[in-house]
C-alpha cells in the first residue's frame, strides 16, 4: 500500500512539474494525459477550474457537448474496469463482453471526436468543435446495442453463482464507514450512500438531466460491480436525454490571456471524485497547482473495511478503484 | 513423428524461417505511463481487434518473446525493469516503440526523472506514434516487424500449399 501511494504522488508530480514551463492552455492536455483511459474528465477538470478562476461562463452548447463526451468516457472505463474484474475473476467470457461492448464506445468517441481515448476536446472557455449531428444520430442507434447489451451483463453479474460466490460479502464497507472517510464513487455508492458530484451541477449540463445516482446497499464488492453496471446504462440514457435536449449556439467564449484567481473543480469519475485546485496572479503561468486523484481519497479506506483476504485483496482494490487495473497517474 | 523436413515439404515453405513469421510470442512492457497505451493493447488482445488471429500471443516471460513492446513512459523506475526484461530476452529479439511516449518522452520529456524514450535504455527496431498509440497500428507494426503478411496476399514468388 505503501508503495501505490508512493506512485501516486509521484505521477501526479510528473503533471504538476510541467506547469513551471507551459502555460495554462497547454496544461489542459497535459492534464489529460495524467491519466489515458479516463483522460477527459482531467480535462474537463482542469477546465472547470481555470473557467472559475477567470469568472468566464462557458455556452450552454458547450456544456452539453463535454457531458455527452464525459459520459461516453465514464462509459468505456467502467467497462474496462468490469473487464478487469471478470479477469481477475477468471471469468474470460465475461471480460470479452466488456472489451467488445467497450470497443463500441470507443468507435462512437473515434467518429465524434478523431481519437478514441485521449480527445483533446476540451479547452478552456468550452471545447474545441461541435459534434456532426448525423454521426450523434447514428451513435445514438450504436449506443443502444451497447446498453442492451449492458443489461446482459448485468444479469450475468446480478445472477452468476460463481460471481456471487466470489463478490458477495468480500470487503464490506458499512454505510456509518463509509459516510465518515473520504471513499468516493463505487465504494460509497455500493455502500448506499448517494455522493455524485454530477449532482451539484458544478460542470457540465446535469441539472438539466433529472440526474439521480445510482445506488446499491450490499457495501460488497458484488455492490460496487453492479453500481458500476448500472452506471453504464445510466450514462447511455444521460448521453440521449443530452443528445436530445442539445441547445443550439456557440461552443466556446473567450477566455483572458492570464488567470487572476484560484478555484476548486471537483469532478466525478468513474473511481470517485478527482479534485483539481488552482491558483494563479494574472498571468499565462498559474501560481499554484494541486491534484488529489480518486485513487488517493479511496486507499484510505482499506483499514476499514470488513472481511479482506489476500486472495480477495485485488478484487477489493479493483472494485474501489484503488491502484485498479490501469492506474491512477 | 513429423519431422521439420516433411513439414516443410508439405507445406512448401522455403525456409524453417517462414514457419516462424505466422507464430510471434509478444511480451509486452508498460512504463509509468498515462496507461492510455497499454489499454490499446490489451484491446488488441479483445475480440475487437483479436491479434491471435495473425499468430501473435501474449507471453508473460521474456525468453520466449519474439518481440519485445514498450509502452509508456519511461522513468528511472521502469528503466531497470526494462533492462531486467531486455536482458532475459533472445539475441534475435525485436524491440518495438509504441506510443509517443515510449518514442521520444511526448509531452513530458525533460520533466523530472523522465528518460527521453525507450531508445534512451535499450536498442529499439520500430517507432510507433499516437497518443494514444491506436490498436491498427500496433497490429501494423507488429506485422512489419515480424514479416507477418497474413492479410496482405501471399508475396511475389512463393506458392501456397
Amino acid at each position: 500500500m505503501n508503495k501505490s501511494m508512493f506512485e501516486t504522488t509521484e505521477y501526479t508530480s510528473r503533471f504538476l512539474q510541467l506547469s513551471e514551463v507551459k502555460d495554462y492552455r497547454q496544461l489542459v492536455y497535459a492534464a489529460e494525459r495524467m491519466y489515458g483511459t479516463g483522460g477527459f474528465g482531467n480535462s474537463v477538470a482542469m477546465c472547470t477550474a481555470l473557467e472559475g478562476a477567470a469568472e468566464v461562463v462557458i455556452p450552454e452548447k458547450a456544456q452539453y457537448i463535454r457531458t455527452i463526451l464525459m459520459e461516453l468516457s465514464m462509459m468505456q472505463e467502467n467497462l474496462l474496469r468490469l473487464a478487469a474484474i471478470a479477469e481477475t475473476l477468471n471469468f474470460d467470457s465475461l471480460s470479452m463482453m466488456c472489451w467488445t461492448e467497450r470497443e463500441k464506445i470507443l468507435e462512437i468517441l473515434d467518429d465524434l471526436t478523431g481519437n478514441r481515448m485521449i480527445l483533446s476536446m476540451c479547452v478552456p472557455g468550452g471545447v474545441r468543435k461541435s459534434l456532426d449531428p448525423e454521426i450523434l444520430e447514428e451513435s445514438l442507434d450504436e449506443l443502444n446495442v451497447v446498453m442492451q447489451k449492458a443489461e446482459t451483463i448485468k444479469g450475468i453479474i446480478a445472477e452468476d453463482s460463481m460471481v456471487k460466490r466470489r463478490l458477495r460479502g468480500v470487503g464490506v464497507l458499512a454505510k456509518e464507514a463509509a459516510q465518515g472517510s473520504s471513499v468516493t464513487g463505487p465504494g460509497a455508492k455500493g455502500s448506499g450512500v448517494d455522493i455524485d458530484r454530477r449532482m451539484l451541477g458544478e460542470y457540465g449540463a446535469y441539472r438539466n438531466l433529472d440526474f439521480v445516482p445510482v445506488t446499491e446497499t450490499g457495501g460488497d464488492c458484488l455492490a460496487r460491480c453492479m453500481v458500476k453496471i448500472r452506471e453504464v446504462i445510466q450514462s447511455g440514457e444521460l448521453i440521449r436525454k443530452a443528445v436530445e435536449n442539445m441547445p443550439e449556439g456557440s461552443i466556446r467564449s473567450e477566455m483572458p490571456a492570464g488567470i487572476n484567481g484560484e478555484w476548486i473543480a471537483k469532478i466525478e469519475q468513474p473511481d470517485g471524485v478527482d479534485t483539481f485546485y488552482i491558483s494563479g496572479s494574472g498571468s499565462a503561468f498559474l501560481d499554484e497547482i494541486g491534484v488529489r486523484t480518486a485513487g488517493e481519497s479511496n486507499q484510505k479506506i482499506m483499514d476499514r473495511l470488513e472481511n479482506v483476504t489476500l486472495e480477495n485483496e485485488a478484487l477489493i482494490r479493483l472494485t474501489l478503484g484503488i491502484d485498479s487495473c490501469l492506474k491512477e497517474r | 513423428m513429423r519431422s521439420v523436413a516433411k513439414i516443410k515439404d508439405r507445406f512448401k515453405i522455403p525456409g524453417l524461417k517462414s514457419l516462424k513469421v505466422n507464430s510471434n510470442w509478444v511480451f509486452h512492457f508498460d512504463g509509468s505511463g498515462c496507461d492510455g497505451c497499454n489499454a490499446e493493447y490489451i484491446a488488441c488482445l479483445s475480440p475487437g481487434w483479436d491479434i491471435e488471429r495473425l499468430g501473435f500471443r501474449n507471453t508473460g516471460n521474456p525468453s520466449y518473446a519474439d518481440v519485445l513492446l514498450v509502452t509508456g513512459l519511461l522513468d528511472e523506475e521502469a528503466k531497470r525493469g526494462l533492462i531486467e526484461v531486455y536482458e532475459q530476452t533472445r539475441p534475435d529479439c525485436k524491440v518495438v516503440a509504441a506510443g509517443v511516449c515510449a518514442c521520444t518522452g511526448g509531452l513530458f520529456d525533460g520533466s523530472k526523472g523522465i528518460l527521453s524514450g525507450a531508445d534512451s535504455v535499450i536498442p529499439v527496431d520500430l517507432y510507433v506514434a499516437g497518443c494514444a498509440v491506436r490498436p491498427e497500428s500496433i497490429i501494423d507494426a507488429l506485422m512489419e516487424i515480424t514479416g507477418n503478411d497474413t492479410n496482405k496476399g501471399t508475396p511475389e514468388g512463393e506458392e501456397t500449399a
